[in-house]
């Protein structure tokens, strides 16, 4: 008997795991001791029937059709379930067990209409010599095309069940069950329901099981589990575009054009889960609407132009700009775009002036991260949520923003026993599976996190040796915290004081695993953190917890800010901020701008560049003329929109690079069309810090080009303006690319293109070649030594808090349908018919008091603005207190009644809290001034001058 | 037995005491009650005037073809009165008062096995420790852990739900799994047509399945008991409940009484019906919430059950058979349910002693076996047992749950298969392919037998190999039997 050293990364257990002998049909093979016989046949090469047996998944035992004989065993055996043994001698061909198994097959093509079966089951039949079933066809129910993405045709459907578990088991929804039972067993949603009235998030993954097609995604070809051996598909693994979680996908395309998304079971952030957006939003990249050609402003109007027209006007407006010029890179392109963005401006155009969305996400988490412990990165891997005792989310409606994480959060619920705490003044979904729900009032999560760590010092359920041998300042952090009692915050922030000190316990003392061991607590954050002008204090208040429970650096425990964006730790990664080179090395060090000088032959500036939020000002006073918007549309996404509508109308000259048309390109000189994530190599970099590569699954439309290819070519065309060398932009490939900023930046070092195409995703710091990897930061000690207690105490919840004229705080936030600011996903029928206009979340209460229903228009108005939204009356919302997700629909944005005020450390504006009042549709606006958004319309966006 | 053994006994006994006598017992329970026995509570107290306090009402002794009937304990002897309704109060009183006619119809005043405090009770805790409950309890608490198990071996003891799995073996698996909680489920589910013996065992004598877990638990150590009886069997389950809250507050439970700690939480669930519900891994899933489907195996439940606990899935009936381990020797008997084209249908304890065989079970019924084309033997998954086996004696391993009926000269034997064959049709969860599939299509081909003999010949083995549990793998055997023993019936 041999053995075999299988070790999981990080992980505790390293499992020495014997193998055993199986005889398949007389060849002989090594298979693991915890195989089961499905496993030892498969690994003969022999091909047996497996309907409900997934291949990454346990099995169900449900199909039958794995029989085989066992030497020694009476019985034939199930073979998806049967452990092996040493020695077994399996006979999958003797003639008892291939006729059970056509009999069983005969069954189950028998419960289709015409008698033949579909997909895998008449495959299965076919092999067995049968192409029709003996028995007379069995009717069954008709079809549920109530989802938007699938239907259901239940003749089809052979009850395999893995549909089933799929939703219970995979993704923990449980929208889909089986009702009924023996002859009346049919899938379908609890009660009976419509799928659409259902839990169901339409995340596919039962479609992407079903074994017959009785699940089939209603647009493109079918492409499912049922028709997985069809030769004319080509299957291209890549990385999600959406989200920060980076689910691994399986890009099936046939005839040039995405037909099927499966999850990829090897990856190790999603392990095959995909949500709505990842399986059924991809057909944005092959919209007709896709920027094909530069345009232009001539007369006016923007117009089609030639690469080099366009080129050559860009680069000699820009090499006219050094000085007066800003860049903004996007968090959706890749580490290699974003690199050689913010290479161009710094190297060439002489400015720090880079930045991205993640000052309007996570700035302040990496604020206060870099100053109480040096990294500003997530500490842990979402596998830590998994062997957690506590998970506290706070502020982060996770199953509408990283789907894929709340799936993670809700299996570490029901099959490991954590307690889940949310922290969220609405009632998210996932409160459905959480322990406490602590609903603060907006604003007051400093005074709910100095209470929290206030019953942690007074029950003594602090970590003394990690206070004392891993931290500093605890004694003046302490003395604030002390007066912050449960009652005291219950005041402050509406939560009931014994509520706080239930979380309290439950964060500083995890309930022991199944088998009693220990276990950690993970602190999980979103914007509802981040997104306020005290942004900054709200982590500080955070990390303080974390820190006086000891409860990061270990296994199953840790801080995570989750990303919002696909590749928003990457932008940061590759130095897209104003105040860091890549690697997060700081600009006005010495001898960080010695380094990077000398490699990129430049004279790099040392002072710190604007943020994005700060360029607005800089454009209004005019000291900001020129810049270069790489995939952002700021002109939907930054807050006070009226106002950003100002700035941008002072700039002399705006490039926007683009996929699509938006409301920043429609104002700029010149609009560059780039190629869109199918279309090209690169990495993305996860919110557990994961680099996975980027591959091209189709062509790009028209002439549209990657985004580093074109920064590269008007950093060449500029550097020839200026009479410089062009040698640091000579480029050849996205793969060149990431081999400069691998040699560069040390936390990136070990990584390239051939290693992730060989080992898969890796996570960061990788210092060498050989290196494995870090699933979690902060083991022995943190990158600024000794991690820091930061006082922080409660001020005034929100920089404008409701009044008599605007009586309703407003919380904005996402939708699962939608990503940001829409201008993807309103180009994915699917995902915009799901929800096609701007809702607005009320408190029954409210609505009652003004007399709306669920369905009407209402007219929101703040100080800045005004919008009309649909009213959705539900349980989400407390009294006061209305939610709308930023995305433009039909004309319609949150942020043209957002708050552009600033926390003072991050440059966040407070996007979830400002002060509005509902009204009639059509009131006039007091102020007159702001434009006017009527849904149906086109932006009232005027254009430039 | 030292004399310190029997004082936590006599504490119970002098704290619990037992019934006055003489005194009359009046048979309710499902079957009494079935049959108008409640109102004869009434009648006779009225008769009895000022020593109504006197009639007590309990539970059926297993004669449910003497039903509504009312038994008279005069200390050294008992009589049974019958068929109340036809033959009204009078004997009884006569009887209560000293008057009980023919000495030929008494009864001994105690029995022996399972059954022998069944309707000789009225419920109550003081009742039956005066007849003997909790005797085996407190003897095996002398002893080890191992001396009880080795006992349960020695005894033979096997499962009674119809698989025959010696008990301590079951007991040794689960107990090998000494660093994890272990979990005890007790299947008092009985969803087999024609098996009422778990009722009985429950509303009739309840602490004797009490007694039964709490040896359990002195040989294994569990955590937690889950006892599952029937959704619909609304009687066995209050009166099981009443009877652990009696033994709670007596210190039974917990062990106080013997001033020990027995660690162990008793729970009580009820299924919400289904044949399939008795499958054993199908209570594991029932309990925890899920879906009643099976579960494939291995796992075995002892390795990883209940909560994915080891654990030890009893039949209410073997737990109330282990009470008796101490009796010397062990009486091998069997509850069997008989019911069919008898006189006296009812609950039988018989003994599976090699002497006992089908005629003589057919006799203490009443019945003839010249008038019997067949005996059903395990319902739905049965088999019948024809004449020329009549003479055969009774096996522990054949008898199954013990579900027998019946079927008299004038039976549709084609009929009754295809009864059963529905039957299994409406039952199958549907969770495997060959079930569910297979028990439909069987009911289609039983329509013209004779044109698909080797059609539904194919079908059988593809259930019977295929099905994920047994109530696939057994659904054909009705089927298979009525086609070899009565080919010509299926000739149409």
């Amino acid at each position: 008997m041999t053995t075999t050293l299988s070790t999981n990364s990080g992980s505790p257990m390293a499992v020495i795991e014997a193998f055993v002998t199986v005889t398949v049909d007389g060849h002989e093979v090594r298979v693991p001791q915890s195989a089961m016989l499905l496993d030892a046949v498969v690994a003969a090469g022999t091909d047996l029937p497996h309907l409900c047996k997934p291949d990454d998944r346990g099995p169900l035992g449900a199909c039958r059709t794995c029989l085989v004989e066992v030497e020694g065993t009476p019985r034939l055996a199930a073979a998806c379930h049967t452990p092996v043994s040493d020695g077994a001698m399996v006979q999958t061909q003797s003639e008892r067990a291939a006729r059970v198994r056509r009999g069983i097959l005969d069954l189950t093509i028998g419960m289709s209409e015409d008698g033949r079966g579909n997909g895998q089951a008449a495959e299965q039949a076919n092999a067995h010599g049968l192409e029709v079933s003996s028995f007379p066809p069995r009717p069954r129910e008709a079809r549920d095309e109530s989802n938007i993405f699938f239907a259901l045709n239940m003749p089809d459907c052979i009850l395999c069940g893995r549909c089933v578990d799929a939703c219970q088991d995979t993704q923990h929804i449980g929208s889909i069950g089986i009702n009924g039972r023996g002859e009346t067993a049919r899938i379908g949603s609890a009660f009976e329901s419509l799928w659409e009235d259902s839990t169901c998030t339409s995340c596919g993954q039962c479609v992407s099981q079903c074994p017959t097609g009785a699940l089939m995604p209603k647009a493109g070809t079918p492409s499912t589990a049922s028709h997985r051996n069809d030769p004319d598909y080509e299957v291209i693994s890549t990385t999600c575009p959406y989200c920060g979680v980076g689910c691994g996908l399986q890009v099936h395309k046939s005839d040039g054009r995405i037909t099927w998304v499966d999850g990829d079971p090897e990856n190790g952030s999603s392990e095959g889960m995909t949500c709505v957006k990842g399986r059924f939003g991809l057909g944005f990249a092959q919209d007709q609407k896709r920027l094909t050609t530069p345009l232009v402003r001539r007369d006016g109007e923007l117009q089609p132009a030639s690469w080099d027209e366009a080129l050559d006007l860009v680069s000699q407006r820009f090499a006219g700009a050094v000085g007066s010029f800003a860049s903004i890179a996007s968090a959706k392109a890749t580490n290699e775009d974003g690199y050689i963005l913010q290479k161009f401006t710094r190297a060439v155009m002489g400015t720090n002036s880079v930045d991205h969305c993640s000052r309007l996400c996570h700035a302040p988490s990496v604020v206060a991260l870099m100053e109480q412990v040096g990294s500003g990165a997530t500490s842990n891997s979402y596998e830590d949520y998994d062997n957690a005792g506590t998970l506290l989310v706070v502020g982060s409606d996770t199953s509408q923003n990283h789907p894929v994480v709340a799936s993670r959060l809700r299996r570490a619920v029901e099959d490991s026993g954590a307690a889940l705490i949310v922290v969220n003044p609405i009632r998210i979904d996932l409160v459905d599976s959480a322990e406490v729900h602590l609903q603060p009032r907006p604003g007051t999560d400093v005074a709910l996190f100095n209470a929290l760590a206030h019953v942690v010092l007074t029950e003594g359920l602090e970590n003394r040796d990690f206070i004392a041998e891993r931290t500093e300042d605890f004694d003046a952090w302490r003395r604030v915290v002390e007066q912050v009692t449960p009652e005291v915050a219950e005041e402050i922030t509406g939560v009931p004081a014994d509520d706080i000190r239930i979380a309290a316990r439950l964060y500083a003392r995890p309930r022991p695993g199944r088998d009693g061991e220990e276990r950690g607590s993970c602190l999980i954050w979103g914007m509802g953190v981040t997104q306020h002008t005290m942004g900054s204090d709200n982590a500080r208040s955070l990390i303080n917890l974390a820190l006086v429970c000891g409860q990061v650096g270990g296994f199953g425990n840790g801080i995570s800010p989750l990303r919002g964006q696909n590749n928003v730790q990457g932008c940061s990664d590759s130095g897209c901020l104003p105040n860091v080179m890549p690697g997060y090395e700081a600009v006005d060090d010495p001898q960080v701008n010695a380094r990077w000088s000398a490699a990129w032959g430049a004279d790099l500036p040392t002072d710190p560049g604007l943020q994005s939020t700060a360029m607005i000002q800089s454009m209004i006073d005019g000291s900001l003329k020129t810049m270069y918007v790489v995939g952002e549309n700021p002109l939907l996404s930054d807050p006070y929109l009226a106002h950003a509508q100002e700035a941008f109308a002072q700039l002399d000259f705006l490039v926007v690079e683009d996929i699509f048309m938006h409301e920043t390109a429609e104002v700029a000189d010149v609009v560059l069309p780039a190629a869109s994530f199918a279309e090209k190599f690169g990495t993305f970099t996860n919110s557990e810090r994961r680099v996975q590569m980027v591959r091209p699954i189709i062509e790009s439309p028209g002439e549209a080009r990657e985004d580093w290819s074109i920064t590269n070519e008007i950093a060449r065309r500029v550097l020839k303006l200026l009479e410089r060398p062009t040698d640091g932009f000579e480029h050849e490939s996205a793969s060149e690319v990431f081999d400069e900023m691998a040699s560069l930046t040390p936390i990136v070092a070990g990584l390239s293109h051939d290693r992730l195409d060989r080992d898969g995703g890796i996570q960061w710091p990788v210092p060498d070649a050989e290196h494995p990897g870090t699933p979690r930061l902060f083991a022995d000690e943190f990158p600024r030594g000794r991690g820091k207690f930061v006082a922080v105490e409660q001020g005034p919840p929100a920089a404008e808090l409701p009044s008599k004229r605007f009586p309703f705080t407003l919380i904005t936030g996402r939708s699962l349908y939608h990503w940001h600011g829409g201008t993807i996903t309103s180009h994915v029928s699917g995902l915009l018919a799901s929800v096609p206009v701007v809702l607005v979340d009320m408190h029954p209460d409210d609505a009652e008091r003004l007399g709306l229903s669920g369905g009407d228009d209402i007219q929101l108005a703040s100080r800045r603005g005004e919008i009309i939204a649909q009213v959705q009356i539900g349980n989400r919302m407390q009294r006061g207190e209305v939610f709308i997700p930023f995305v433009q629909l039909e004309g319609v944005a949150a942020n043209f009644l957002t708050n552009d005020q600033l926390d003072s450390a991050a440059g966040i504006p407070e996007y979830k809290a400002c002060a509005v009042r509902l009204e009639a549709p059509g009131t006039p606006s007091r102020k007159g001034r702001g434009p006017r958004m009527q849904r149906k319309d086109a932006p009232a966006i005027g254009s430039r001058p | 037995m030292t004399s310190t053994a029997i004082i936590p006994l006599a504490r119970l006994r002098e704290r619990y005491p037992g019934p006055k006598l003489p005194r009359i017992l009046v048979h309710r329970g499902t079957a009494g009650d079935a049959l108008g026995a409640k109102r004869y509570v009434g009648e006779l107290r009225d008769a009895l005037g000022d020593r109504a306090d006197s009639v007590y009402k309990g539970a059926s002794d297993g004669a449910n073809w003497a039903a509504p009937s009312a038994t008279v304990f005069q200390g050294t002897y008992t009589r049974r009165f019958d068929r109340l309704d036809l033959n009204g109060i009078d004997e009884v009183v006569a009887c209560f008062n000293g008057d009980c006619g023919d000495e030929a119809n008494y009864a001994g005043t105690g029995g022996r096995g399972l059954t022998a405090r069944l309707g000789r009770n009225d419920g109550s805790l003081g009742d039956v420790l005066a007849q003997g409950a909790y005797v085996a309890l407190d003897r095996a608490l002398d002893g080890t852990s191992e001396q009880l198990t080795d006992a349960i071996e020695k005894g033979g003891f096997t499962g009674r739900g119809g698989a025959h799995f010696p008990v301590a073996m079951k007991w040794r698996l689960a107990a090998g799994h000494s660093d994890e909680p272990r979990m005890l489920v007790v299947n008092a589910e009985e969803g087999e047509p024609g098996v009422f013996k778990d009722r009985h065992l429950l509303e009739g004598d309840p602490h004797r399945l009490i007694e039964g877990i709490l040896l359990a638990h002195h040989a294994v150590g569990f955590e937690r008991a889950y006892v599952y009886v029937n959704g619909q069997a609304r009687a066995a389950r209050a009166a099981f409940e009443a009877a652990l809250a009696d033994a709670a507050e007596a210190g039974i439970t917990d062990g106080s009484a013997w001033d020990r700690e027995f660690k162990l939480e008793i729970h009580v669930r009820a299924g919400a019906g289904g044949y399939v519900c008795g499958e054993e891994s199908v209570i594991l899933n029932s309990i925890e919430g899920e879906r009643p489907v099976p579960r494939y195996k291995p796992p075995f439940a002892t390795d990883r059950g209940l909560f994915g606990r080891p654990t030890v899935i009893n039949n209410a009936e073997t737990l109330a058979a282990v009470t008796t381990v101490f009796e010397n020797p062990p009486p091998p008997t069997k509850l069997v349910s008989l019911s069919g084209d008898v006189p006296r249908p009812g609950l039988y304890e018989v003994s599976v002693d090699g002497a006992t065989t089908w005629t003589g079970l057919l006799a203490m019924a009443g019945g003839n076996p010249q008038d019997a084309q067949a005996i059903l033997l395990g319902g739905p998954s049965g088999t019948f047992v024809m004449p020329d086996q009549f003479e055969d004696p009774l096996e522990m391993r054949t008898l199954g749950a013990g579900g027998t009926v019946v079927l008299g000269a004038d039976a549709d034997i084609a009929r009754v298969t295809r009864e059963l064959a529905a039957y299994n049709m409406r039952e199958s969860c549907g969770e495997c392919t060959p079930c569910r599939e297979g028990t439909i299509r069987m009911v289609d081909l039983l329509k013209r037998p004779a044109e698909h003999r080797d059609e539904i010949a194919s079908l059988i083995e593809v259930m019977t190999e295929g099905s994920l549990c047994q109530l696939g793998g057994m659904a054909g055997r009705p089927t298979q039997s009525a086609l070899e023993q009565f080919p010509a019936t299926f000739d149409d």
